[in-house]
């Protein structure tokens, strides 16, 4: 049944796309659908239709400074628009992923990754998600996003993702 | 395998011509040492069989590996000796030795006796054409390669006055590349890279595993259940036990010394502190309560003190604390971030990982934080372990231009860095205490 809709939703988007552009926006949808979520360790095959709406509407990943777990403006910014959807789809289940980059040992960067996690957990807390809905894990430097040894590389590992189910 | 070492039996030793001039001194203190040119004959066997000839062959490049690895000794080539096994059966001709040079020589008797070997290992101080010591030993065919760890181990501890470290195993994590993934198994293997098993299969991420004294246990973090646990498991028979009902995040284990605890950190709600078990009555404490991250504990040997780093200072530092007062002192005052602090089993001192301007250090630092010593450094060199007898130490290093993480072992003073080969990536090396001790 949710198949059905769905591919019907898709069909009717194309078809109305179409009209108005030469891009291909089922061809767009299926590939972030495709996308390997590297950091997702063992939530990897659990892709649920409101956990891809929601990446596809809002961003799900915020960064931090180095060796740091407070939240940057733009942070900020990014979880409200996060809490404005999990309200308006009604989200009970949210697990926030902290991670670090490699420039760190592993157990230290395991416990940033957890203080990363629980920065996001109470901001969301603190703009009215229930706290039970909320699960944190660290994955400390296990899961880069992006596995080179640049600056830059460093900057995108050091996140925090928020899923939702 | 087990009971194939139960069947090492060291008889007696015999001891004929004792010493009594000073053994030969190598000092290993200082950055440059001098090598004690060393020659291991193969041993002689008076029966002809094929069996006994592949493991005199085994044992000799077994034992002539440790010896060269250890950054003591400078091998002598087995193509230019002088003599040959059965010429040397009693006695060797010391005149013929001297002129090249060797100071030690090694000399030794396989002899089969049904399903078993009876062996006999003679060392010869060549300059003072004596005999150092000897030593019989008694095995069952399959326990060569551990008998070759504790013959090395026997001249080792002769001619330096330290306690050998060959005959000891490596726990670390294996890190396969498979597909996108990279599979980390938990891995024990012989110093020398043989004899490898695996703990874990990989299907979930297992990190940081670590002895238990009696060499029974190992204890490691694991993603089974979800969120990062510390589980217990008896390598006898395959048990694991996950630590305790923690709903959060447990993380970093280790043993006490005298095996009867687990220290370990805890993370809840951003804060990072240290907890101890009492294995055998499963009852939990907890050291340190601060908002703070608080981990990578490490007891001293005598079980009285921890070591540990903590961020309370503002970047990560290595602290001490006394256990029975709670006492806690700051070690580490240097610029740059300190972190996995570990107390030598000699408890003099720390080995510790730096990071300072971009760059990684395995550093060393006496027990009370003096003397900082920083001996490696490279792109990412971590986790430092001690050898047994507090002189060696194993890491891991990231080494980016290959794309791999490898296991490294160098001398405290910084001396003899060499790479352990591993199948695979391998890395969050720990060194078992001595196998027979």
């Amino acid at each position: 049944m949710k198949v059905k809709s769905l591919f019907s939703l898709l069909l009717l988007s194309t078809i109305l796309s179409g009209c108005f552009n030469n891009v291909d926006p089922l061809s767009e949808k299926q590939t972030r659908l495709q996308e390997p979520r590297t950091e997702s360790g063992f939530y990897e095959n659990i892709a649920s239709e409101v956990g891809q709406k929601f990446i596809e509407n809002v961003s799900d990943t915020i960064f931090f400074e180095y060796n740091s777990e407070g939240l940057t403006d733009e942070a900020k910014l990014i979880i409200d628009s996060q809490v404005k959807f999990i309200k308006e789809n009604n989200i009970r289940k949210i697990i926030i992923e902290g991670h670090a980059d490699e420039r760190g040992t592993r157990e230290y960067n395991l416990a940033l990754g957890e203080k990363r996690a629980n920065s996001v957990k109470k901001y969301l807390v603190a703009k009215g998600v229930n706290p039970i809905f909320i699960q944190v894990i660290s994955y400390g430097k296990e899961r880069p996003l992006v596995e080179t040894h640049t600056e830059s590389a460093w900057k995108k590992n050091r996140r925090g993702v928020t899923i939702v189910m | 395998m087990k009971k194939l070492y139960l069947l090492i039996i060291t008889l007696c030793s015999f001891t004929f011509n004792i010493s009594h001039s000073e053994p030969l001194e190598i000092s290993i203190t200082e950055g440059e040492v001098k090598k004690t040119n060393i020659a291991i004959s193969e041993f002689y066997t008076p029966l002809n069989n094929e069996k006994t000839a592949d493991i005199i062959q085994k044992i000799n490049s077994v034992m002539n590996n440790d010896l060269m690895s250890s950054g003591l000794f400078q091998i002598y080539d087995k193509q230019s000796f002088m003599q040959k096994p059965n010429e040397m059966r009693f006695r060797p001709k010391f005149a013929d030795w001297r002129p090249l040079n060797v100071e030690i020589l090694v000399t030794g008797k396989v002899i089969p006796i049904d399903n078993k070997f009876k062996i006999e290992m003679y060392v010869w101080d060549i300059i003072r054409q004596k005999q150092i010591f000897s030593k019989r030993y008694m095995i069952g065919g399959n326990a060569w390669r551990r008998l070759s760890h504790l013959m090395s181990d026997d001249i080792y501890t002769r001619v330096t006055g330290e306690t050998g470290y060959f005959d000891s195993r490596v726990l670390f994590v294996s890190e396969q590349k498979k597909e996108n993934r990279k599979l980390k198994k938990i891995a024990i293997m012989d110093l020398d890279g043989e004899n490898i098993k695996y703990i874990t299969d990989g299907k979930y991420i297992a990190l940081t595993p670590r002895f238990s004294p009696d060499k029974k246990h190992i204890a490691y973090m694991s993603y089974k259940k979800g969120i990062p646990a510390v589980y217990l498991h008896n390598i006898r028979n395959g048990k694991v036990k996950f630590l305790g009902e923690f709903k959060n995040m447990t993380y970093a284990p280790r043993f006490s010394p005298d095996g009867e605890k687990l220290i370990f950190s805890y993370a809840i709600s951003g804060r990072s502190n240290i907890w101890s078990m009492d294995i055998t009555n499963s009852k939990f404490k907890q050291i340190t309560n601060n908002d703070h991250i608080d981990t990578s504990p490490a007891y001293s040997p005598d079980g009285e003190n921890i070591v540990f780093t903590s961020n309370r200072d503002g970047s990560p530092q290595i602290y001490i604390m006394n256990l029975s007062s709670g006492k806690v002192k700051r070690l580490t005052t240097g610029d740059g971030s300190y972190t996995t602090p570990v107390v030598s089993p000699r408890g003099d001192l720390i080995a510790f990982t730096k990071q300072s301007n971009g760059k990684f250090y395995i550093g060393v630092m006496n027990i009370d934080g003096t003397g900082e010593r920083l001996i490696s450094n490279s792109f990412l060199d971590e986790g430092p372990s001690f050898a047994p007898n507090g002189r060696t130490l194993i890491f891991f290093r990231n080494d980016i231009e290959l794309g791999k993480t490898k296991l490294m072992s160098i001398d405290i003073t910084g001396y003899n860095l060499r790479e352990i080969k591993t199948p695979h990536g391998a890395s969050d090396p720990n060194w078992s205490g001595l196998n027979t001790r």
